[in-house]
């Protein structure tokens, strides 16, 4: 014990070189294909979140049948994901479904060439006039926070000790024949049935 | 009251902190050049992880302490760290100070039983003076002794949402008294605290007690939470005295309740009251000069409670108008004096975007202060009573001057205070990210400290010690009026650098220079009516103090389960005319490893080096170099158990955190092991 007091009398300089040696490590293990090479931005997790709905979404027939397996992906007013996001993606990248990313503005967004949107900002009366005027469109619409969904949105992110979780409205899906698969429901957070 | 005026110094030659400095500079320049890969790849790589491990991912901590809105910590110009839940919870602390020594830079000292001192960038006294806390919006800084009476800010644990810490000034967002860093306490709106929980947790020398909090989510715009706390602290050994006398026990209720009336509209309505008991060991000076010469053991008795509403409104996108209101009420007796504290506090806040890159805040701040002190046969007061009002407004702006990129914040904080008329304290911030990942800051910030109730009114027998000589003379220490507020000017320089979700790196280096430090001085000889014929002594505005030092921390999470974070804080005087002022924290690193080696198992290491603390006058160091492992593994078998069983200071059977000072012993901390049962339901 007596050892132990006496030691670490310069702990700068040990400490630095095991700073500089851990951060090269994990710079030099930055790689694209590599899973650790992403920033803990909140929305690069949501962009993450978005591209994963689809696969377990169902849209009425009709729809399916009436258009290619891309889909479109409508980010409308405020952008947070700007190159997060980027214009295009193809199916090999994501697992089987290619996306169109559309960036839309909030007054007169023109959503009914998507089957996604993303609806950002706070401009909470904007999005619940928009959300009114696509209220029969068979568009799965994502937002932020549980005023998303009480305003008639399906999905709403929300942040549960800094991590990403969301709400489903279930209810807002079914009355435009949006199947929700059960696992996703399982998983969110509350569902509004 | 008397916070002895010994000093200690830490001064470490100039040389190794160029080393050190340049060392610094080598490993930025290095990094900032190793760019990484595009964000869009990133996206298409996480797409690729299950739900579970994205579920996982824990995202940037908001902070709100360093521009009062909502940002990112990590994009904050300020040096911040943020503590979670989780951290709170894992910490098995059962205190709050406890849970402070987990932040980087933040010198925690438990001092005895019930006294902690905590401080930030040096200065650390058994109330530190330029630290300024608040719980949830409220201020718990007591403007009698200028700190901060840590016993009794105690809350449910579990109900804390977050902890930010800002290290460095922060008196143009949040006021006076904010020199050297703020804590802002921010607790779970009731919507997030749906379930009710009951707590035990015992241990062999620290805290045995009992919570129960009781929530309910009415619906989803109503909902409430209350709950009650009791403890019992073992007492500790009082240094060279041989007493174990110092224990405390206190019980607390709590409530909050929140609702909505509408969209834009939110209300918070919360409120505790506490009473308490503790006892230290002392040497008290009457007011002749003569003192006992055996410690005593005295009680202090402290209650109080508080009252506050908020109202949040946001009447458009990007506007928001905060308004909150609360009554504080404190009331605490000792060996020395009784004070009773009433405080009434109004602050209105305005946040919107006139243009596309600005963001813009003011407010406005009315606090009505009124307060009744006794004192006793060995402090008095002059005036015992009064009423103090102090007037603020503040205006900030966030100038984004290239999107994402560059960010200058400027704004000032204007108050009007009757112990020393109107001041500003001005602050301009700029935020550089020249490359993703890289984040740059730097601030130029004046902060001040008004003068406490007791420096200006007190009357004590205290000791002053000759910076020259060295020599002590016991003197009679008289309240100075007209003492004026402390002022701090401070550069600050940051860089942090994010490479991914698994790694984080922070460092600040900062210099502050203080003018007008409240010392004490002789004021000439005995007056004629004074029986014991004590020198005459009192605060004086003549101290001028320069510090520079830095704060370095990591967090590395190289597997799912495994994560490692560390941190190095120290600091330097480059000069001082102070001499015999108070401390400067000493040199500190720590290491923290928590892994989770199968589901519901968690295991927490932590050890954590403080360099001694050196004798002004003498060849020992006042406090030896310590170096402490603490110990935590967590059990969740279920949702509704969990069970924390550890040990904290487990290299040694006790050691010490604090220096002696002339009449206040401090105690010997003793190695402790604890457990900690709570069920959900």
């Amino acid at each position: 014990m007596a050892l132990l007091m006496k030691q670490s009398i310069r702990p700068f300089r040990q400490l630095c070189a095991v700073f500089l040696g851990a951060l090269w490590l994990i710079s030099a293990g930055i790689q694209p294909a590599a899973a650790s090479g992403k920033p803990l931005g909140e929305f690069q997790v949501k962009a993450a979140f978005l591209l994963k709905f689809a696969a377990f979404v169902e849209w009425p027939p009709e729809l399916v049948a009436s258009r290619s397996s891309t889909i479109r992906l409508g980010i409308v007013g405020q952008d947070p994901f700007g190159n997060i996001l980027p214009p295009e993606i193809i199916a090999n990248e994501t697992g089987g479904i290619s996306y169109l990313i559309d960036r839309l503005p909030i007054p007169e967004a023109n959503a009914s060439g998507c089957k996604l949107i993303y609806i950002g900002g706070e401009d909470t009366a904007a999005t619940a006039s928009l959300l009114s005027r696509i209220a029969d469109q068979p568009i799965l619409t994502v937002g932020e926070g549980e005023a998303f969904v009480k305003a008639g949105g399906m999905i709403a992110f929300i942040l549960e000790n800094n991590r990403v979780r969301f709400l489903i409205n279930n209810n807002r899906a079914r009355s435009v024949k949006i199947r929700i698969s059960s696992q996703l429901l399982n998983i969110a957070k509350v569902v509004i049935p | 009251m008397m916070i002895g005026h010994d000093g200690f110094t830490t001064a470490r030659p100039l040389k190794a902190v160029q080393r050190n400095l340049i060392l610094a500079l080598t490993a930025f320049l290095f990094f900032l050049f190793q760019t990484a890969s595009p964000a869009a790849s990133d996206t298409i790589q996480l797409a690729k992880l299950s739900w579970e491990e994205l579920f996982d991912l824990e995202v940037i901590p908001v902070v709100t302490s360093v521009s009062r809105k909502p940002e990112k910590a990590s994009m904050s110009p300020a040096a911040v760290f943020v503590l979670t839940s989780e951290d709170i919870r894992r910490s098995g602390a059962t205190s709050v100070p406890d849970v402070l020594r987990l932040v980087p830079g933040l010198m925690v000292s438990h001092v005895n039983g019930s006294t902690w001192a905590i401080s930030a960038r040096g200065f650390s006294s058994r109330f530190s003076s330029t630290l300024l806390v608040l719980i949830d919006g409220r201020s718990v800084y007591s403007p009698l002794v200028s700190g901060v009476y840590w016993d009794v800010q105690d809350l449910l644990l579990a109900d804390i949402e977050r902890i930010e810490v800002v290290r460095g000034p922060g008196g143009t967002t949040w006021g006076a008294n904010a020199v050297n860093g703020v804590i802002n306490i921010v607790t779970k709106s009731a919507q997030a605290t749906g379930d009710s929980l009951l707590s035990l947790d015992f241990s062999t020398h620290g805290e045995t007690g009992v919570s129960y909090r009781h929530g309910e989510v009415r619906n989803d715009k109503q909902a409430f939470r209350f709950y009650v706390k009791t403890y019992d602290r073992k007492a500790f050994q009082t240094q060279g005295v041989g007493l174990s006398v110092d224990d405390a026990a206190q019980s607390r209720f709590g409530f909050r309740a929140d609702w909505e009336n509408s969209k834009n509209q939110r209300m918070t309505l919360d409120g505790t009251v506490y009473t308490g008991d503790s006892h230290e060991c002392l040497i008290l000076r009457k007011d002749d000069g003569s003192h006992n010469s055996s410690p005593g053991v005295y009680k202090t008795d402290a209650s109080g409670g508080h009252l506050r509403f908020e109202l949040t409104q946001n009447p458009r996108e990007g506007e928001e108008l905060r308004l909150q209101l609360y009554a504080d009420r404190a009331r605490r007796t000792d060996a020395r004096h009784e004070e009773a504290f009433d405080t009434l506090d109004f602050d209105l806040q305005h946040s919107f975007k006139p243009a596309r890159n600005h963001d813009f805040v003011w407010g406005i701040g009315y606090r009505h202060l009124s307060y009744d002190l006794n004192g006793s046969s060995y402090v008095t007061f002059e005036p015992e009573s009064d009423l103090v009002t102090t007037k603020s407004f503040f205006v900030q702006d966030q100038i984004s001057l290239r999107p994402r990129k560059l960010f200058l914040t400027i704004g000032t904080k204007i108050y009007n205070h009757p112990y020393v008329g109107t001041e500003s304290q001005p602050s301009a911030r700029l935020l550089w990210t020249p490359v993703e990942r890289h984040v740059f800051w730097t601030a130029f910030t004046e902060a001040r400290r008004i003068p406490s109730i007791a420096e200006r009114t007190e009357v004590f027998i205290g000791q002053y010690r000759d910076k020259t000589t060295g020599t002590l003379t016991t003197v009679r220490n008289v309240g100075n009026t007209a003492l004026d507020s402390e002022l701090m000017k401070a550069r600050e320089l940051g860089y942090r650098f994010l490479p991914s979700s698994k790694f984080s790196f922070d460092l600040a280096y900062f210099r502050q220079a203080y003018s007008s430090l409240a010392q004490t001085a002789p004021q000439g000889p005995p007056p004629a009516n004074d029986a014991a014929r004590l020198p005459k002594a009192g605060s004086v505005n003549s101290g001028v103090e320069d510090i520079h030092g830095f704060e370095v921390s990591f967090q590395w999470k190289p597997a799912k389960r495994f994560r490692v974070s560390g941190g190095h804080t120290a600091n330097w005087r480059l000069s001082s005319s102070t001499g015999s002022h108070e401390d400067l924290s000493p040199r500190q690193w720590f290491i923290r490893t928590s892994w989770e080696p199968a589901r519901k198992i968690e295991c927490d290491i932590s050890f954590k080096h403080t360099n001694a603390i050196n004798s002004h006058h003498g060849s020992d160091a006042a406090v030896p170099a310590f170096n402490g492992l603490d110990l935590h593994i967590g059990w969740h078998p279920t949702d509704r158990f969990d069970l924390e069983i550890g040990g904290t200071s487990l290299l040694v059977p006790w050691h010490r955190e604090f220096p002696a000072q002339f009449d206040f012993l401090p105690s010997d901390i003793p190695r402790n092991y604890y457990i900690q049962g709570t069920w959900h339901f």
